[in-house]
């Protein structure tokens, strides 16, 4: 990292970065963030239990669509649950291609996901919301989330996941991290990064863009400390090496940066910035990262059972205020 | 090279495609480029000011605000956040061509 220079700063990296100006402009975000930040420092200083039974995160998933293609099948959205479902579980044919010396980090984090078979009224449902609009494109606004602006409205954020599937400009896809407003908490992902079939298009077209998003929607941080180019920034995750900036493309092996030779980048991991084909894993680090947040803040989506268990031995109040379901 | 703020107003976007030892291009808005997972994009405006696109931790692009100079003399294009508590950014023009921008880190 750049240091300031008579307040100049040379290039980008030596910039506060965007996240905590958010941080800075936002309070009632931050407190949010803090609390849910410190419950997984805790957990992780206590040794916590991490959650043994498979957890499943009912998912509704919203199209909004204006051009008929953008109005994706249900194979293709299938083909994107089969996706999350394999990475967070470790069954990726290519998690063969880690290289060795990373292999022992690789976690399975025993979290799976299907479509919701209920409504938020108690119907029953297929999971998908196909909605009509006319907006040719959506933005980084979170207009795609509202009925009333062209979106489609979200099922409540404690019960679903949340996954916006559209026409985005300039971006694969976005997130939102826990802590967040319920009316529009999820994911959103372009319809041509979604699933593997259909209107997915190369380089992203091995659904990797969601397995990133929901990553950030568990709290997980981009694998290079979102400090810009920096080598200061932290991803809060102890297993994964420092990392300089993102990581584009299709690297090779090793790519070092911040001192981290010889072994390098783990850019193969799902928080970086490679293409969909050069991405398969995510950390034990991690794992106990997005453990912590659903000991916490998405606590309502574990059986109360599990929840007792993963909570055992953490002193009261680690669990960011969220009660046991019963 | 000396630039004039003509030669650099425009919104602009990073062809890392086309990136060499050292310096970064940019494009301007509607020149075809291949998806990626994000691009900066540095709007400066006719007017003096500037967006700088930067990139969140969510995957979004919240904007910083401020003006943009061209120093007299030394050419170098600064970059001045409306953020009183924020430092000025300075990058070194290589080249500004018609439909493209070369920047160094100053």
């Amino acid at each position: 990292m750049s240091t300031p220079d008579a307040g100049q700063h040379r290039g980008w990296c030596g910039t506060m970065p965007v996240h905590h100006t958010m941080l800075a402009t936002q309070p009632e975000y931050a407190i949010a963030r803090a609390t849910i930040e410190n419950t997984a420092f805790q957990r992780m200083t206590a040794r916590a239990p991490v959650h043994e039974e498979v957890v499943t995160i009912p998912v509704v998933v919203h199209v909004v669509y204006r051009a008929a293609a953008e109005n994706v099948s249900q194979e293709q959205i299938d083909s994107q649950l089969t996706v999350l479902n394999h990475d967070f579980r470790k069954t990726n044919a290519d998690v063969s291609k880690v290289p060795p010396v990373f292999q022992p980090l690789v976690a399975d984090t025993r979290i799976e996901f299907r479509l919701a078979t209920t409504d938020p009224a108690g119907g029953t449902t297929t999971g998908v919301v196909r909605r009509q609009t006319t907006r040719a494109s959506f933005g980084q606004d979170d207009a795609v989330k509202f009925t009333a602006r062209g979106g489609s409205d979200a099922w409540p954020a404690d019960r679903y996941l949340n996954l916006w599937v559209c026409r985005l400009d300039r971006f694969l896809g976005y997130a939102q991290f826990p802590g967040g407003a319920a009316a529009t908490d999820g994911v959103v992902v372009s319809h041509t990064a979604f699933g593997t079939s259909g209107t997915a298009a190369a380089p992203f077209d091995l659904g990797r863009t969601a397995t990133h998003e929901v990553g950030h929607w568990l709290n997980l941080r981009h694998i290079w400390g979102d400090d810009g180019e920096g080598c200061s920034g932290d991803d809060f995750v102890a297993d994964t090496p420092n990392q300089a900036g993102p990581n584009y493309g299709a690297p090779t092996f090793p790519n070092p940066s911040c001192g981290n030779a010889p072994n390098g980048d783990l850019f193969m991991n799902y928080m970086d910035y490679t293409d969909d084909r050069s991405m398969y894993m995510f950390t034990k680090g991690q794992a106990e990262r997005m453990d912590a947040c659903l000991a916490g803040p998405r606590s309502s989506f574990v059986p109360a059972a599990e929840l007792r268990n993963m909570r055992a031995g953490v002193a009261e109040g680690d669990a960011a205020g969220e009660p046991v379901r019963t | 090279m000396t630039a004039t703020p003509a030669q650099l107003a425009g919104d602009w976007t990073h062809a890392r495609e086309e990136d060499s030892a050292g310096v970064k291009v940019y494009r301007p808005a509607g020149h075809p480029l291949p998806p990626a997972r994000w691009r900066h994009r540095l709007e400066l405006r006719a007017d003096g000011t500037y967006v700088d696109h930067r990139l969140g931790a969510d995957d979004r692009s919240p904007g910083v605000r401020g003006r943009w100079t061209v120093e007299p003399g030394r050419g170098r294009l600064r970059l001045q956040p409306d953020d009183a508590g924020a430092g000025a950014v300075l990058f070194e023009v290589v080249a500004a061509e018609p439909g493209r921008l070369t920047l160094r880190d100053a």
